[in-house]
This record gives C-alpha cells, structure tokens and sequence, in this order.
C-alpha cells in the first residue's frame, strides 16, 4: 500500500544551465543511499548524451528517495526534473503541476539568470512552494550576499529563508533536505476518492508500449486495473506500476501524493498525452485536472536523406522517434529538387534541431533539413480555406482571397535597462505591442502579438543578445491574421529549387533575397559549370549572383606510380562530397538549405 | 612471357628544393649509398624470386630524390643485376637528373650502360623563378640540355605551372626554349601540396596561383600541340612515337615493381608501398619485408575509382560503356566542352584534364547515383 502522505514531498529543481541542478541531485541520491558512492557517475540525471552536450534536458527522469529526516521519520522525496527551454514551455509546467514544491537553485556567482525566471513565474502560477537555494558557496569570489539580495525582491522572501549550499562539497545539504520536509507541504489527495492522476511524462517501450509518468492525486491506481484517459475515452488496462527508483520497481499500486509509472500497453504516444488525466474506467472522477492543451507542432520543415536510398530507413526512424514524441509529426511529401522526404512537424526550432541531431546520432543518416515554416491558410475566392505548410504549395498568380499567417503572443520579462532594444526589435519583428507593466521597480513585462514566422528564426537570441541574456520568453498561439505574404523562390541556373522557397512578408521578400543568394554563393562550391543564382517573387527577379566555375582540380604529378596517393586524395575529397545533394546540374551542399536561416531578418 | 616494369627510388638530394613534397634525404656518405645499393639489389632479388624469376623487364625508371647524384659504380652494380630480366632490343631505361649534374662524363657513363632516355628537371627558363623554387639558373639548364643532346636522342624536359609571382613572359620564356632544345618529350606539373611530407613553409602551396596556374595550363597545352606534340596524358607530351613506355604502363594497368625506400608496385593486381624512410628500409629488409612492403587492400570501390582516374587521365579516356552513372552526366561534360565521345570512349578536352578529379566524382557515382 502506499506510503502516508504526510511522508511525501514532490519536487522539481529550478536552475540556470551550469548553475548545478544536476550536482546536487547527485548529492541527494548519495544522502538518501539512492545509490552508493560507488554507483556513482557524475551527473546520474543525465543519461542522454546528446543532452549532456547541449547542456537542456531534454527527457523528465523523476526519482524516488527515502529519507530519514531529523525527527527520525522516513520520508518519500520525488524528485521530477524539468526540461528548461522555450520550446517545452508546455512540459515544464505539466511536470511542475505534479509537485508541490520547487528548489530554486542559483549560482553564488552568476547571480539570477533571466531563463530561470519564465520556470519560476510557472512554478508561482501552479502554487508551487519555492526554496532558495544559493549554490556553490565554496567558490571564493561566490557572491552570496548579492544574491541573497536579489532572490529577496524576486521572491519577497525574508535573508533567513534563503539556503546556502555547496553541491560540489555537500555543504548545507542536510540543512536542504530539512527545509523540504519542513516548508513543502505534503500532498493532500483523497485516498477514497476517484481515482484522478496527472500524466506529465512518457516514453514509448517497444516491449511495454507507452509508459507514462503520473503523478496520482486522488484514489489508488492498481496493476491490472482499467483506466480511462479523459481527453479521449481510450480505455486500457494497467500492465504495471510502480515507483522510480535509478531503475522502475514495480509496485501493486500508486497512492494519493505519489509518483510513478504505468505500463499502458499502447502502442504509440499518440493517446498518451502529456497533461491529460487518467481515472478509473468504471468509477471515473467527474472533472479533468486543468490545464490540459493540445500540443501541436507549429514549426514545419521538409527532412530528406541525402541518399535516396535511405527513404525508407528514414521513415522507419521517424516512425521509432514519434512513438517517444508526441508533439513531432511526419508525412510523405516530394520535392522535385530533393526527391522522396518527409514534412515534419514540430515544437518549435529547438525540437527541429534536437529531431535532426538524433537521426543523425543515433541513426546514422544524412540529412537535409529544409527551411522551417509556419502553418499558413489560404482563403480562397470561394471563402473555402486551405494550410499550407510548405512553401512550394503557396499559391502563385494571387488566385485567392487574402493569406492569413499564425500569430503568437509573446510575454517579455526584463530588466528595464533593455526596454528600448527589445521594442525595437519586436517591430522589426512586425510585432504589435499590446501591453506594458511594472513587475517591480526595475522589471517589467512586456506583451506582444507578433506573427510566428518572425520569432522561428533568430528571435529568441536576439531577445538574449539584446538584453544581455536578462529578458525571458514566453508565448502562445493566438490565432491566424491576414498578411500580405508572397513567396521567394530561388532558382539555380534558371531552375527553381523547390526547398529553398520561402514564404514572406512582401516588404522582406528584397532584402531576403539579396541576403539568401549571397549566402547561397558563399556555401555552395565552385563546381564544373558556373552557377548561376536567382531570388525572384513570381516572375521578378529580386536578386542574382553567381559561382564562377572551378578552374583546376586535379593531381598532376604521377610520382614513381604512386597511384594510392591521388586515389586518396580523390577519396578525401569525396568525403567533403558526402554532404552535397545534386539538385539538376548543381551540387548544394546540405548546409544551402539550411542557409535561410543564417539570413538577418530584421530589415 | 610476364612483363613487369622496374622503378628504382634513389632518395637522396643535394639540397631540399622548398616545394618539395617527395620523400628524399641528404646524402651523407658512401657507404649510405653502399647500403641502399646492396638494399636495393636485396630487394630486387627477392621480388624477383616472389615472381618466379619468369618474366621480363621492359621499361626501367630511375627516379628521387635525383638519381643523377648516384655513384657510376653503383649504377653499373644494378644494371648487372637487373639486365638477365631487360627485355633484349627494346628496354626502355630512363633516368631522373638534376640539370646541375649534368656534364659529358655523366652522360658518357649512362648512356655506356645502356640508359637511353634523360628526364631533366629544367622546371622554368626564368632565373626569377628558378630563384623561387631554389633551382640553378636558366644557363645551367641550357647548358645541361646541349650536352645532354650530344648523348641522348629521347629527352624529356619538366615544366613546373603556378610558380608564385610567375608571369606570362616567364612562361614565354620557357616554351621559347623548349622551340630551341627541341625535346622528344614534355612533362607539365603543377605545383601542389598532398605529398609524404610537408613544403619548407607551411604557405608555400598558398602562394600558388591555381587560376593562373589553369590558365598556364591551358596555353601550354596549346602551343605544344602546335608544335607536333601529342598530348597523351594529362600532364605529358610527346612526340609521335617518343611517349614515355614507363609512364604508360601506370596509366595502363601494367605490372611493374617499385624498388627503394617510397617506392611503389602494382603485381597481380595489388598495389604495394615502400616505407618512406631510408633507415627503415635498411635496417628491416630483407629481414621483416612486410614492416617495408605494405600492401595497399582496395575494395572494388577503390579500384573502380582508380581505373576511371587513369583512364581518364590518358588521351583514350575511359570506355562508355564502363561508366555506370546516368548518360545526362556525360551529355552535360560533353556540352559544355570539358569532354568529348572519341569511338564508343569518354576522352577529356584540356579544360577537363584541369577538373579531372571532379569529373571523376561525378561520375563515379556517389549522392550523383541518386539524382537520376
Ligand atoms: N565549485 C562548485 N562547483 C559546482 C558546484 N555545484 C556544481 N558545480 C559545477 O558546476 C558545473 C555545472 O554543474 P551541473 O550540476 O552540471 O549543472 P546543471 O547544468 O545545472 O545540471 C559542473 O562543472 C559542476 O561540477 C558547487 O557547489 N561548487
Ligand atoms: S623536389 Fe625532387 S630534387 Fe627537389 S628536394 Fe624534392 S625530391 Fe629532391
């Protein structure tokens, strides 16, 4: 039977990059014999390297200990990481509404960051209890004082409250834990009640089908129980369920307060969404837990294998990638300059990134990852309206009634020092303002409806850029807006080139060209023809350049029949070859598609 | 009978030229060249006996380093070993020389034993340039080719293209006095990097003009071609009847045997290398003739790679119908003159010999396959 809920404290660490999150989870796992000194890698949190690398989790790993607090009681900790990007603003706060309480973990030198902000002003809206907890004391020139201060006014919490800890050295850690039981609160669920619990993570096991993480916040979920998903009706019955240990470990049950896995047995993540509410078939709970939203992709992009015979092992990895992704999705499409590929949905940039690196890693594929695009609609003369996700679907001849384009809200954090440089970009953004308001003294939120399209790019790091790292980023989806679009077509030696064609505001579409073409001439190679380069809106060409053609490339001296020294070189020079796509007569280079995306947009 | 060709690799120079990217040595002492003399005769031997000792020898090359700096004695000891296997009335013997080196004695002794073609390493007929690449003076050339004359009737001179800081008048004056020396043949390179060791200054290969250096090219290949010379490969030319028989057994597929430390095989279709270093190759052969032969594994991608490289290289290019890519490749080269169809064979025009190596990527498969 479950543990009593009094003994339970569900917790997320909140944490700038570096700042340490993972170093004191270790220290809490090492406290609580989760695991022995020995066992111990560094950084056991952190398993996927390819986050280790970027430094984001990616994937939630939560994690059960016992702790034997000061008054001799044991207690139950979960501890549910948070992913820490933009793109996942959606997860975090799914993964913080199945906590109680959060430690706010800032490093003694760095001081506050602007990214930990947005998570904490979602832990404050879920109700969360927040600890301040000022890391890495032990360094001499920790500024301890100073950031003391400033989680003061962020918090509005008194000095004392404030803890100071060495991860590193396992200063102050006993003291952390105490703090947890003593200023958490415990969760409150009904034990009798109907069974209402959270999903806020999943992955898909190709034995187990969906597992996903709940956190149960009334009644009891059993093993071989029959459960039903709210958002959906989908019934399935409980295989297994149990706790996370560094390892799952089964259990016959999960209570109120608790967290832990449920093998569904279904075999995809489709129906498991993050954020739905699972209850019991036959007895289910009247209301849903709030919050749930639909996540869709919002990000749109064309993934091709360099080598066409890797179409289908392509699609078996997209395949393998979407049973763990929900919010990522694919269907067949064609290009005529890069063959047989897929149309894929995302998050937002990160996740294309996050996507593409993983079939390369993991999958060892090449790729070509289109321009990223938004969802447009077209409304037609007949009033019908159509999306259009790729830009080669844009329909030219203006042969319909206008073009609408997503907007989004975005909601500004910031210093007031950057007002100014985040104005201006947002209206080179094309943003309207909407709203301006004092937070504190010296910070402010700033409300804003700007067309997705515009933030895709570079928004975000100009947003960081301008404001010195200091300002945070939040939006949401508002709604589509007319605008006045056209499409930018690129054409290589006078045939255009379907994936290289963008979608754009008509007064962007000169300076877009001008900068895409000459990108395209810095990366695509000297080769045996001249190429020439064009950017035109219909039939007007906007934009022209050209790559002269290679002169000379050949290994002349044929020393004493070393025939193995040219064929080496020939091979050598093939390998450079590898990430070229032949489009018509052209040899472009796989980063040419992705060129678009170094242009400076904001002009 | 078996015909396998002999290169023997005399490693040792009187200074480093600062282009130089071939494995070589100073010479230090006789007995040095004692040793490589026994080492090479040591392993001309025991590859003599690896082939059954059944074949003939029809085209020798002695290459460097500069041969020409080699004792007169040690050139008879090898001759005298290798001459059971020559092949009577028709051997082809060529020798590398340093113009610098050349004088009537020397000659006198090559041609005495039997060598019947001189290679000489003129490079430029501008003292600039030859001041650049570290090479005697135009004077010492021309006089090395006079005297050369009097004892050889097949001379092949080397040109070197791209010199840094070169002009157009340098270049006239070196086709100027190959019109007066009248070679039977021409060798054309190109300054370039990739060799077993590295140029004197790590910019040198920076300062080499590649787009004059193609246009060097260009008009070399044009006024030879007037002049009656055939351009039989890319970067060879002779007259009727005078192209190098040694040379065209590597572009061929020819067997042939690399002697001496660098030096490289090709025997029953397998390439074999020599370790580029003298001290190596003394010390180890005969002993561990595996640590001094390495053989060089090839996949059939590898060998297809070569024989469409050296097909291509020669004027009788390469069978259509051994090109397995798509015809529009072949259609597009032809078009835009960097190739063309001579009797059922893909044959390079000059302007495709420059981009040889790009050529032979795109048709030999590779992303190209894909976009049919
Ligand atoms: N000096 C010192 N370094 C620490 C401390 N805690 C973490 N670090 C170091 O800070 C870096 C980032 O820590 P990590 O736990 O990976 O941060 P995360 O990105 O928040 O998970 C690592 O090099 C840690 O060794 C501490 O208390 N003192
Ligand atoms: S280029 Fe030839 S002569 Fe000059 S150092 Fe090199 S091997 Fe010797």
């Amino acid at each position: 039977m479950g543990t009593s809920q009094e003994r339970i404290r569900n917790f997320c660490i909140i944490a700038h990059i570096d700042h340490g999150k993972s170093t004191l989870a270790d220290r809490f796992l090492e406290r609580t014999r989760t695991i022995d000194q020995k066992q111990m890698r560094d950084q056991v949190l952190d398993t996927m390297d390819l986050e280790r690398e970027r430094g984001i989790t990616i994937k939630s790993h939560p994690i059960r200990m016992d702790y034997v607090g000061g008054d001799g009681s044991e207690y139950v900790f979960n501890l549910i990481d948070t992913p820490g990007h933009v793109d996942f603003t959606y997860e975090v706060s799914r993964s913080l509404s199945a906590c109680e309480g959060a430690l706010l973990v800032v490093d003694a030198v760095q001081g506050v960051q602007a990214q930990t902000i947005s998570n904490l002003y979602l832990a404050i809206e879920n109700g969360l209890e927040i600890i301040p907890v000022i890391n890495k004391i032990d360094i001499p020139i920790a500024r301890v004082d100073f950031v003391t201060e400033q989680l003061v006014t962020l918090l509005g919490v008194r000095k004392d409250d404030v803890l100071r800890v060495s991860a590193r050295d396992g200063l102050g850690i006993d003291e952390l834990m105490e703090a947890i039981v003593a200023r958490i609160p415990p969760p409150s669920g009904d034990p009798d009640g109907r069974l209402k619990a959270l999903i806020f993570d999943s992955h898909f096991n190709v034995y187990k089908g969906a597992v996903v993480y709940v956190r149960v916040f009334d009644g009891v979920l059993r093993t071989e129980d029959s459960i039903r998903l709210l958002s959906n009706d989908r019934v399935f019955e409980t295989m297994e369920v149990g706790y996370f240990r560094l390892k799952t470990a089964a259990s016959d049950s999960l209570g109120p307060g608790e967290v832990g896995y449920v093998h569904t047995g279904i075999k995809s993540l489709r129906e498991t969404k993050v954020g739905d509410t699972l209850t019991h078939d036959t007895r289910p709970c009247d209301k849903a837990l709030s919050g749930f939203k639909e996540i869709k992709s919002m990000v749109f992009s064309g993934l091709y294998p360099m080598d066409a015979d890797d179409y289908t092992n392509l699609r078996d990895a997209l395949e393998k990638l979407q049973l763990n992704d929900s919010a990522f999705t694919f269907e067949p499409e064609t290009s005529a300059a890069l063959g047989f590929g897929f149309r894929c949905g995302f998050l937002g940039l990160l996740h294309v990134e996050v996507i593409q690196e993983r079939l390369e890693r993991e999958y060892s594929m090449g790729l070509i990852t289109t321009m990223p695009s938004v969802k447009y609609r077209v409304v037609q003369k007949d009033g019908e309206t159509v999306e259009i996700d790729n830009p080669a679907r844009f329909p030219m001849g203006g042969d319909f009634e206008r073009i609408e384009e997503p907007y989004v809200r975005t909601e500004i954090i910031t210093p007031n020092d950057y007002v100014g440089a985040i104005m201006k970009l947002n209206q080179d953004k094309r943003g309207t303002f909407i709203e301006m308001d004092y937070l504190s003294v010296d910070r402010l939120r700033l409300r804003y409806e700007i067309p997705l399209a515009e933030i895709l790019v570079d928004y975000y790091d100009k947003l960081k850029s301008v404001s010195k790292g200091y300002a945070s980023l939040d939006y949401e989806f508002v709604g589509h807006r007319p605008g006045d679009l056209v499409r930018l077509d690129v054409a290589l030696n006078g045939d255009p080139v379907d994936a290289l064609s963008v979608i754009i505001h008509k007064d962007k579409a000169y300076h877009w060209g001008r900068e895409l073409s000459e990108r395209l001439r810095e990366v695509i190679p000297r080769q045996l023809y001249d190429v020439a380069i064009q950017a035109c809106v219909g039939n007007r060409v906007i934009a022209r350049t050209n790559v002269k053609a290679l002169r000379k490339n050949v290994t002349a001296k044929c020393y004493g029949g070393d025939i193995t020294r040219k064929r080496k070189l020939l091979e050598k020079q093939k390998e450079g070859k590898k990430r070229m796509k032949m489009v018509g007569k052209v040899e472009v280079p796989q980063e040419a598609f992705l060129a678009v995306l170094k242009v400076d947009r904001s002009n | 009978m078996r015909t396998v060709s002999l290169y023997v690799h005399i490693p040792f120079c009187e200074r480093r030229c600062p282009y130089c990217t071939f494995y070589h040595v100073p010479k230090t002492d006789r007995a040095m060249e004692t040793r490589l003399v026994e080492g090479l005769i040591g392993e001309f031997r025991i590859a003599g006996a690896d082939l059954g000792r059944q074949f003939q020898i029809p085209t020798v090359y002695f290459g460097g380093g500069t041969p020409s700096l080699l004792d007169h004695r040690s050139f008879e000891i090898l001759i005298d070993e290798i001459s059971p296997f020559l092949t009577a009335g028709s051997v082809e013997i060529t020798v590398e020389s340093n113009p610098e080196d050349v004088n009537e004695r020397l000659m006198q002794n090559l041609s005495g034993i039997g060598v019947n073609r001189l290679s000489l390493g003129i490079q430029s007929m501008s003292s600039r340039a030859q001041n650049v690449l570290k090479r005697c003076t135009p004077r010492s050339n021309e006089q090395a080719v006079r005297i050369a004359k009097r004892y050889f009737q097949n001379i092949s001179l080397d040109l070197l293209l791209g010199i840094p800081g070169g002009t157009a008048r340098e270049l006239e004056e070196s086709l100027a006095a190959v019109d007066r020396f009248e070679p039977q043949h021409v060798s054309v390179y190109c300054l370039e990097p990739g060799g077993v060791i590295p140029p004197d200054t790590d910019d040198f290969f920076d300062r080499v003009d590649m787009e004059r250096a193609a246009d060097e090219y260009l008009l070399v290949c044009d006024r030879l071609r007037t002049r009656g010379f055939g351009h039989y490969e890319v970067s060879n030319f002779a007259r009727s009847g005078f192209e190098s028989r040694h040379n065209k057994v590597y572009w061929n597929g020819g067997e042939y045997l690399g002697i001496g430390p660098s030096a490289h095989s090709f025997i029953e279709g397998e390439r074999y290398s020599n370790v580029p270093s003298i001290d190596q190759y003394l010390a180890e052969w005969p002993m561990f003739p595996r640590t001094v032969r390495r053989h060089e594994v090839r996949g059939e991608t590898e060998r297809r790679l070569e024989e469409i490289m050296l097909d291509l290289r020669t004027s009788v290019g390469t069978p259509l119908d051994r090109l397995k890519c798509n015809p529009r490749l072949v259609d597009e080269l032809v078009d835009e003159d960097l190739a063309s169809i001579v009797e059922e064979r893909l044959v390079l025009t000059d302007r495709g010999y420059l981009v040889l190596n790009e050529i032979v990527h795109r048709l030999s498969g590779g992303p190209w396959a894909a976009s049919a």
